[in-house]
This record gives structure tokens, C-alpha cells and sequence, in this order.
């Protein structure tokens, strides 16, 4: 009888060690698949849309290319005195998006977005004249104002998914287990 | 593309519609494809190279991806892992519905068919910045539901 117990015991451990081992290969390879979605897109964005960064780093090969931005329109170029010196335009326009700043051209100016960023559609443009000034070439634009203030009711969102997930869920040496089960 | 209140709010929704118990799982997978692809605003505030990063991260809201996440989370749960996948996708699947509501000027991160298809499908109706409008319907449309479901509990609780 003891014995048997004993087995059954051992059974259950083998069981228990089995389905940790295969959970660790489901989990290996989904993250294999996922790296290798991420990877594929990262090396692949260029043919459908192209960064500023990868633009200015080769011209040739993006002359042309339309693209889509996010970021803010500034007057005045970061580094460079700019309006004031008379090396930009007072009209000249760029666009701040990430680490990334580039001439914009539109025909009319760009607002500002108030508290939010702009969505620009446009054609890299390499510059014929000899100055480092390569742009693009503007066609549709959006400000999406106001637009930070979603990013900050999202995160009550969040802090409320939190809250329910802990509400039901329990965790445990086995993994998450529902409060109602253990009840 | 609405505002996690928005998706939180449609999982709700749905969850009450069909008196799913485990809310906390459906509303889980409706902040999903969100939760990593929205790194790539930091560069809002912090200098980075946003379109990379985005790029890079866009994996994460196609439903490819959020099939390989969600296989991953489950393995975290004990038993019942086809009710839990089931409750977590369709969490993600009416925040991608949601999102398909976007208007954008260019390429946006309805990415529905990749690694198929780099085609990103978008019926533009709102843009970002009119999130509101969508939160706003599903919130009524919430307390609608909570208001006639308790109605006709106290009918319920009278008859008995």
C-alpha cells in the first residue's frame, strides 16, 4: 500500500517535471518565432517605410521613396543659430522625430501640434545643389493635438488591469492559479 | 487607434455580453498589443530612433505575434490552457478590431497578414487625437448594459 503510494508520488513528480520541461520548449520556441518576426521586420521596414536616419545615411537609394513620420515641427535647426543668423529661412520647417531632424517642405506652414506630435506623409528628396540639405517633400499632414493626454488616461488603464488580473489570479510555485479554485 | 480605457471598456462589453467570469483574462489580452509596441513613444521624451524601434517591435500587434505572446502567457497559468488562450485572444482580437477604426496618413501598424502581407488595413474613421469619441460610445454602451442587467436581476430576485 505504501509503496504504491510511493509511486504514485514519483509518478506525479515525473509528470510535473515533463510538463515543465515541455512548457520550457513551447515557451523556446514561440520566443524563436517572435525574435525571428522581429528581426524580419526590423531588417524589412525599408522597402514599405523608410526612416529619416536610413535616408540621410543613403540618399541615393531612397530619392523618391514615400514614407510616413511622427514628431514635431521645429523652426530652427537643433545646433544651428538658425532664423537668426540667416543660414535657415525664417520659413524653413524640420522635423524633430526621435534622435532623427530633416527639412520638411510644404506648401503652407505646419502648425504646431499642442500638446501632441505630428503625422506627416512624404517624398525623401535629395537636394541638387551640393549642400547637405537633403528634405522631404510634404503631401499630407495631421496634428494630432491634445494626443499625450490618451497616453496618460492609458495608464490608469492600465493600473486597473493590474488590479483586476490580481483580483482573480493568485500566484503560486505552480504558476497562476484563480482565487476562486483555491478558495 | 483608441485609448486603453477604450479597449479595457470593449473587453468589458464583451465580457458582460456573455457573462465570461474570467474578465481579468479577456481584458489582459485587450491591453496586449499595446503593451510593447508603445515603447517606441518614449522617443517623445527620450532620443532614440523611433521608426526602428517601432519597426522592430511591430510584431507584437499582428496576430501572429500576439498568437506566439499569448502561447507564452498561458504556459505562466495552471491548467485550462485552451479557455485561457481562447479568453486572452479575444481580448487582442477586439483591440485589433478597434484599431482597424484608425485613420492615418501613410503606413500605420495594422499589419493583419504579415509576414504574408506588409499591407496595413485601416478603415479611417478617427484619428489618434479623437480617441475620445470612441471612448465615450463604449463607456455608454458599458453603463447601458451594467444599468438593464441589474434591472433585470431585481425583477429576477422579486419573481423568486
Amino acid at each position: 500500500m505504501m509503496d504504491s503510494k510511493k509511486m504514485s508520488l514519483k509518478q506525479v513528480e515525473n509528470l510535473k517535471r515533463m510538463d515543465l520541461k515541455l512548457k520550457i520548449f513551447i515557451a523556446g520556441i514561440c520566443i524563436l518565432a517572435l525574435v525571428w518576426l522581429c528581426v524580419n521586420s526590423y531588417l524589412n521596414f525599408d522597402k514599405y517605410d523608410p526612416s529619416i536616419k536610413q535616408f540621410l545615411s543613403n540618399p541615393d537609394k531612397y530619392e523618391g521613396k514615400i514614407a510616413s513620420h511622427k514628431g514635431n515641427v521645429v523652426y530652427e535647426k537643433e545646433g544651428v543659430k538658425g532664423v537668426k543668423d540667416g543660414s535657415i529661412a525664417e520659413e524653413d520647417m524640420y522635423l524633430k522625430s526621435g534622435s532623427e531632424m530633416i527639412l520638411i517642405k510644404y506648401k503652407e506652414k505646419i502648425p504646431n501640434a499642442i500638446f501632441g506630435y505630428t503625422l506627416l506623409k512624404g517624398a525623401y528628396k535629395k537636394s541638387e545643389s551640393n549642400e547637405q540639405k537633403n528634405y522631404i517633400e510634404v503631401s499630407e499632414y495631421w496634428n494630432n493635438d491634445y494626443n499625450y493626454v490618451k497616453y496618460i488616461i492609458s495608464f490608469i488603464a492600465l493600473i486597473y488591469v493590474i488590479f483586476v488580473f490580481f483580483r482573480e489570479w493568485k500566484l503560486t510555485a505552480n504558476g497562476f492559479i484563480e482565487k476562486i479554485k483555491l478558495e | 487607434m483608441p485609448d486603453l480605457i477604450t479597449h479595457v471598456l470593449i473587453g468589458l462589453i464583451i465580457c458582460e455580453l456573455f457573462n465570461i467570469r474570467r474578465k481579468s483574462l479577456v481584458i489582459l489580452g485587450s491591453v496586449l498589443p499595446d503593451l510593447v509596441l508603445k515603447i517606441s513613444l518614449l522617443s517623445f521624451f527620450i532620443d532614440f530612433p523611433m521608426k526602428e524601434i517601432k519597426w522592430l517591435l511591430i510584431p507584437f500587434h499582428t496576430p501572429v505575434g500576439l498568437i506566439l505572446l499569448t502561447i507564452i502567457i498561458i504556459l505562466f497559468f495552471r491548467g485550462e490552457y485552451i479557455l485561457n488562450f481562447l479568453l486572452i485572444s479575444l481580448g487582442w482580437a477586439l483591440h485589433l478590431a478597434a484599431d482597424l477604426t484608425n485613420k492615418e496618413v501613410f503606413i500605420n501598424q495594422m499589419l493583419l497578414l504579415y509576414p504574408i502581407s506588409w499591407k496595413s488595413y485601416e478603415l479611417n474613421i478617427f484619428w489618434s487625437n479623437q480617441y475620445w469619441y470612441l471612448m465615450i460610445i463604449s463607456l455608454a454602451i458599458y453603463l447601458l448594459i451594467i444599468f438593464i442587467k441589474r434591472i433585470l436581476r431585481r425583477k429576477k430576485a422579486k419573481y423568486i
